[in-house]
């Protein structure tokens, strides 16, 4: 196995600079406004360095995997794609998931009556969208979900339906992602 | 709990000040200790005489609720851990389950989770670094710190979709394959990253008032800390090259090319230094990984077994064989056969394993976790004995306890 051990080296024997206190600041100073002009340059010329957004106004955009909250696809005609089927309510670690099944006499003759998910008990791990077979439950893209009480945070079937061209880059990841 | 030693003012030192012990508590949430931790201290002026720390202060049974659940659903659960490098935490749980089902791991997955958990790692050891400056009031290199873990939590997300709660490995392979264009951004990242350790190593190693606070206090000898069980860089610091990488090599450690930094005494300045050399060390394992993951492009990522891994989106679509095999993997669990097994990895902070016993049926009969970060604080007032007050907080930072692994 390549590789080796090495011993760190300690710099404690500090020569006069250091033992002067002053010359370090110096040093200190010249680091801490270098990253200053490089930043207010990045400014300038528009291409941001810093982390810093402002964040209501300005927001960051997500790479492709990112998991926000659990939402359902929508068909054309604003129904579920979901068929209740219950396996992401099985897949969900924290049980948030809530589901009335009903069947009817539709093309696809079963479909969830009441789908809840409780938000406040969620933790966006995305099992349910792994467990899906018919990529009715997706993560989307949004993580807003701070409120004052506790009802609104047990989202119900209409507040979580979506349609698939709101939630187009999620599902094409899932498409190329989740093939295997 | 201790008690204060209290001696009564007798004759002889009537008209000086009076010498009672005095007991400070320090926590559950002080600022800085960042973790939720007690520290009772008794002291003579400022040295430390005694010291209880009371840890327990996040325990939620994360042990027994993972037997609550199917395997797959205590990988969320190990996130909570070691919330700074969640992903060596689902690694860790995810390499015992699969020692009992004895699978043999495709080559690109076995890359793609060392260059993983070497982010991972970066992840926390920039954590504590730049914790442990701020924390001595050091504002500036605390920033440049985070922001190299910014960049590093970025590429983080970009891999498992989340910057904290990673849910990344799986129980024979990983969530999903890096997205095209993450081997150039990671690359880039990297280079980012090393100049701001440059700058970083500039405004602190060698700066007198840092070096005056770390040098020479919380040391802890060679044979305590072996007594102690202790691992990770704090075992290293006392001159003990064990790492779990290279004393049992997983995953393909065995082919990279890495060194394994010690120190010579054993105080905190030893300990920063190790771990500093340490984030170097993750940079160049992360650069042998990058050329073998461009090369694998579209080899698979996970075994091939239904049984154990989900099988995928497509071929549940048209397929009734496998639309069959999920329900059954979803609602009963995988089914691991009966046994036990143990399973170390090197964490941050040293050997964190998983020992889980199955009864073959698709819920683990019990998991237990080896965290670090609980063995490294039983010390703690071995360490600070004889010390200053103010010796705790870049002694508790290079300890780096972390509530959630310690008290799960
Ligand atoms: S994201 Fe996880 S916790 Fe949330 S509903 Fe889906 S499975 Fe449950
Ligand atoms: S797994 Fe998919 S189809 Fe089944 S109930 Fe959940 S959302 Fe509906």
């Amino acid at each position: 196995m390549p590789g080796k051990v090495v011993r760190v080296r300690r710099r404690e024997r500090l020569g006069l600079a250091q033992r002067l206190y002053l010359p370090n600041i110096f040093v200190g100073l010249y680091v801490t406004a270098r990253h200053f002009f490089r930043n207010l340059w990045g400014y300038i010329v528009g291409r941001k360095r810093t982390f810093v957004v402002q964040y209501p106004e300005e927001q960051v955009d997500y790479p492709d995997a990112f998991r926000g909250h659990p939402v359902l696809v929508a068909l054309e005609n604003g129904e579920p794609k979901c068929v209740a089927c219950g396996l992401c309510e099985f897949a969900c670690p924290t049980d948030c998931i809530t589901i009335i099944p009903e069947e009817t006499d539709a093309a696809i003759e079963r479909y969830p009556r009441e789908f809840d998910i409780d938000m406040s008990r969620c933790m966006f791990c995305g099992l349910c969208e792994e467990a899906c077979p018919e990529e009715a439950i997706v993560m989307s893209r949004s993580v807003e979900l701070a409120t004052y009480e506790r009802e609104p945070m047990l989202l119900h079937k209409k507040d979580l339906l979506r349609t698939e061209e709101q939630l187009g880059r999620r599902i094409d990841y899932m498409r190329e992602e989740y093939a295997r | 709990m201790v008690e204060p030693a209290r001696k009564s003012p007798s004759d002889e030192n009537a008209g000086q000040l009076p010498t009672d012990r005095q007991v400070l508590n320090m926590g559950p949430s002080h600022p800085a200790t960042h973790g939720t931790v007690k520290f009772t201290v008794e002291l003579d002026g400022e040295t430390i005489t005694a010291m209880d720390v009371a840890v327990g202060y996040l325990h939620r049974a994360f042990e027994k609720e993972c037997e609550s659940g199917t395997y797959y659903q205590a990988i969320p659960y190990t996130d909570r851990l070691n919330y700074n490098s969640a992903i060596l935490s689902n690694l860790a749980y995810c390499m015992a389950v699969e020692k009992l089902l004895e699978l043999e791991l495709p080559l690109r997955c076995q890359w793609l989770r060392v260059l993983a958990s070497e982010l991972s790692r970066m992840g926390d050891h920039l954590t504590r670094l730049g914790a442990a400056c701020l924390e001595l009031g050091a504002m500036t290199p605390f920033l440049y710190g985070i922001e190299a873990r910014e960049i590093n939590w970025d590429l983080q997300e970009m891999l498992c979709g989340a910057r904290v709660t990673s849910n990344y490995i799986r129980i024979g392979g990983l969530q999903s394959d890096a997205r095209p264009g993450f081997e150039d951004r990671c690359q880039e990242s990297l280079d980012r990253i090393e100049t701001l350790l440059v700058d970083f190593d500039k405004m602190i190693t060698a700066n007198r008032i840092f070096v005056d606070r770390f040098r020479d206090t919380g040391i802890l000898s060679k044979e305590r800390c072996i007594a102690f069980g202790i691992t990770g860089p704090l075992l290293r610091a006392v001159g003990v090259p064990y790492d779990v990488r290279k004393a049992e090599p997983y995953l393909v450690y065995d082919e990279l090319d890495f060194d394994v930094p010690i120190g010579s005494r054993g105080d905190n300045y030893d300990r920063f230094l190790v771990v500093q050399e340490e984030l170097g060390q993750s940079i160049r394992i992360i650069r042998q990984c990058l050329p073998v993951v461009r090369k694998t492009v579209g080899e698979p990522v996970n075994v091939a077994d239904p049984r154990v891994r989900w099988p995928g989106k497509d071929r549940v679509f048209g397929r009734m064989e496998e639309l069959i095999q999920l329900f059954k993997g979803v609602t009963e669990g995988i089914k691991v056969p009966a046994g036990e097994a143990y399973c170390a990895i090197e964490s941050p902070n040293g050997e964190l394993g998983f020992y889980i016993v199955s009864d073959g049926s698709g819920k683990p009969y019990k998991v237990r976790c080896r965290p670090p970060s609980f063995v490294n604080t039983q010390p703690l007032a071995e360490m600070l004995q004889g010390g200053l007050l103010a010796d705790i907080i870049p002694t508790f930072d290079m300890v780096n306890m972390i509530g959630g692994e310690c008290d799960r």
